[in-house]
């Protein structure tokens, strides 16, 4: 296996991030302390990732390089299934290059472009996102060069209730096992989970252990990837209290936790 | 002071204009100054220029001297006016750019009677060369303490050295001596390799330069940046820049990442539960259907029954002719009959008649007996 380390995400070696977005009707709750609901402050915090991914790509002569191909899978929106949560000219899409997606936002708002809008709908089919997540990222490794990349970040974005995890949620850990399995040369698959609850608990970022009051919370720390090397040490860089045993889950995070969290996950 | 300068671009540039490495070399002053724009800012290139002439440019090579130039060279740079993107998204990423600025890395060598003072601000470093070995180096002395150090000059933040780590220092030459300044992927490079150090001294044109960065990006020892290597050696103060053509350019490289990936069909896993909605949806498409079967089992009917109609009347057509024939035929047979039972009752009435005669005969003993049968065998001749 190679170093990950020296491996810089460029437009030769892309790096594939997946958001599972979790659009059940759940999502309509109030998060937090807030008065937006968890829905809203998902779709905020995923445009706003995509702004700072395209600050990330974006060259000196306003070109953007392809160093992110971006998958957005929305779970909850159509009932059990799992569409693609790209909207407008990019409806359908699976994977978008960074370039694309700047080419086609949705909607300019306040000076930032849109891509996601908020939806709270359906049920909360989240192993079939993880299995379809892992579907996709499997015919990407196994594409082009994509052997050589930086392997794929799944990001799932949800409020944790699942409703096709199973008994003792063995589906969902089973599916989740099997999407951590897959890798590149750089490395296995990394998944990482913001919970977004509606308990008001206090922020938790990259723990070693989870108590936040939410039942749902031990499940989503479970399931997601301890930080490797590469993101200990970029986000020890960035100011985060992280060691090898953190891992890839935020609890309550707030929208600069959420880009935070995204921009340890992504090297510099 | 001879300095030999060399500089390639990374690939992903394309042109060499696009370096974001700068140096300015001041033989007057032996000053050499080298910057490294950082990829992620905005115009990093331009800002990094302005640093290394700046500070070449003066005369003393101090602290109060360096800030002095960062801040002419914010100004320079903030008077720059650019252009933005047609492309309203992407103009917002670069308002965002030019908003945090642009940064650079520094580092500024002044050698006078082989004292070096030495300046830096980020991850540049210098080499001391011995006996083609590194004897020592600076701020840096390993690898790893070269990637720790996040610290960098910006356009929009820079408010004195106190918030940054600055190196500044002075150290003793010997005489001859050998100095590398350099960027600092290459400074990775020759931590990891230091055998490769003589391949450096021996540097003497641009296409052996190119050469060397090209067979370690290809081995994947060299990283994929700018590189800029400053040979300083004591002697005749001279500057030779081994630098690319105007003309210069890396191909052009077709990456995987400009093909749109297309993934699979993702399939869907079969469904295990239907929503309320779902549900009503489907009843009320199976309502819909069993109405329209209903429909068109009625029409159906009717079709069947104009169809039986239609035979019906086909085959009376076919048949009336033959029928209207049958009954002509039946009509004479009739006639036949009423005749034939004309006949017999003719010849009843003459059996009888004659019966009646044969009896009045009989009784009168005279008259000629007739036999009752032949007449019913051949009436016709009878009745002639």
């Amino acid at each position: 296996m190679q170093n990950l380390n020296t491996l810089t995400i460029s437009s030769t070696n892309p790096c594939l991030m997946v958001f599972l977005v979790d659009q059940s009707y759940s999502m309509i709750d109030k998060f937090g302390n807030s008065n937006n609901s968890k829905a809203l402050e998902v779709a905020n915090a995923i445009n706003d990732n995509f702004y700072e991914i395209g600050l990330r790509c974006i060259g000196d002569s306003g070109e953007l390089k392809n160093r992110f191909e971006i998958a957005v899978l929305a779970y909850g929106s159509a009932s059990d299934e799992v569409v693609s949560g790209w909207e407008g000219n990019l409806a359908n899409k699976w994977v978008v290059s960074i370039k694309d997606i700047f080419n086609h936002p949705l909607l300019i708002e306040n000076d930032k472009p849109i891509w996601i809008k908020p939806k709270a709908i359906g049920n909360t089919p989240m192993t079939k996102a993880f299995e379809n997540a892992r579907r996709l990222c499997i015919d990407w490794i196994n594409w082009g060069n994509h052997k050589d990349c930086h392997p794929p970040i799944i990001i799932n974005i949800t409020d944790g209730d699942a409703t096709d995890s199973g008994i003792g949620n063995r589906n969902l850990k089973n599916e989740v096992a099997k999407i951590k399995n897959l890798r590149t040369n750089y490395g296995p698959a990394i998944v990482l989970n913001i919970h977004i609850s509606s308990v008001t608990g206090t922020k938790q970022n990259y723990p070693e252990n989870v108590n936040t009051g939410d039942s749902l919370s031990q499940l989503l720390f479970d399931i997601s990837s301890n930080l490797n090397e590469n993101m200990v040490k970029l986000a020890q860089q960035a100011g985060y209290q992280v060691s090898v045993n953190s891992k890839g889950y935020v609890f309550n995070g707030n929208v600069n936790d959420l880009m935070h969290f995204l921009n340890v996950g992504t090297p510099r | 002071m001879n300095v030999k300068a060399f500089q390639i671009h990374k690939k992903a540039s394309v042109y060499f204009k696009n370096i974001q490495d700068k140096y300015s070399v001041n033989l007057e002053t032996e000053t050499v100054v080298l910057a490294d724009g950082t990829t992620q800012s905005f115009k990093s290139n331009l800002f990094a220029d302005f640093l290394t002439k700046n500070i070449a440019s003066e005369q003393l090579l101090n602290l109060e001297n360096v800030k002095k130039s960062i801040n002419i060279s914010i100004q320079q740079f903030g008077e720059l006016n650019f252009e933005l993107s047609a492309n309203p998204a992407i103009a917002i990423l670069e308002k965002t750019k030019i908003a945090t600025g642009s940064t650079s890395t520094l580092l500024a060598v002044k050698i006078t009677e082989n004292k070096l003072n030495l300046i830096s601000i980020g991850d540049c470093n210098i080499f001391v060369i011995k006996d083609e070995k590194i004897e020592s180096s600076f701020p840096f002395n390993n690898k790893n303490e070269l990637d720790l150090n996040n610290s960098f000059v910006n356009t929009k933040s820079f408010n004195g050295f106190d918030s940054l780590q600055v190196y500044n220092s002075n150290i003793q030459l010997e005489q001859n001596y050998l100095l590398f300044v350099c960027s600092d992927a290459i400074s990775r490079f020759l931590f990891d390799f230091p055998d490769e150090i003589s391949s450096v001294i021996n540097l003497s044109n641009h296409q052996d330069f190119l050469s060397f960065c090209e067979l370690n990006w290809q081995n994947g020892r060299l990283e994929q940046d700018d590189i800029s290597i400053l040979i300083i050696a004591d002697g005749e103060k001279k500057l030779h820049e081994f630098l690319p053509d105007s003309s210069f350019k890396f191909e052009e490289t077709k990456y995987f990442s400009e093909i749109e990936f297309v993934p699979n069909p993702q399939v869907e896993t079969k469904k295990t539960k239907l929503t309320p909605m779902e549900y009503n949806d489907l009843n009320n498409k199976i309502k819909n259907l069993e109405n329209e079967v209903k429909f068109v089992s009625n029409k159906l009917k009717n079709i069947e029954r104009l169809f039986i109609i239609l035979f019906v009347t086909l085959l009376m057509a076919l048949l009336l002719p033959y029928v209207l024939n049958t009954g002509k035929q039946f009509v004479n047979l009739k006639d036949e009959k009423n005749y034939s039972t004309k006949i017999n009752k003719d010849t009843q009435s003459r059996v009888d008649s004659a019966k009646k005669k044969n009896a009045v005969k009989s009784n009168n003993g005279k008259k000629k007996k007739i036999k009752s049968t032949e007449l019913e065998k051949n009436p016709k001749k009878n009745d002639e």
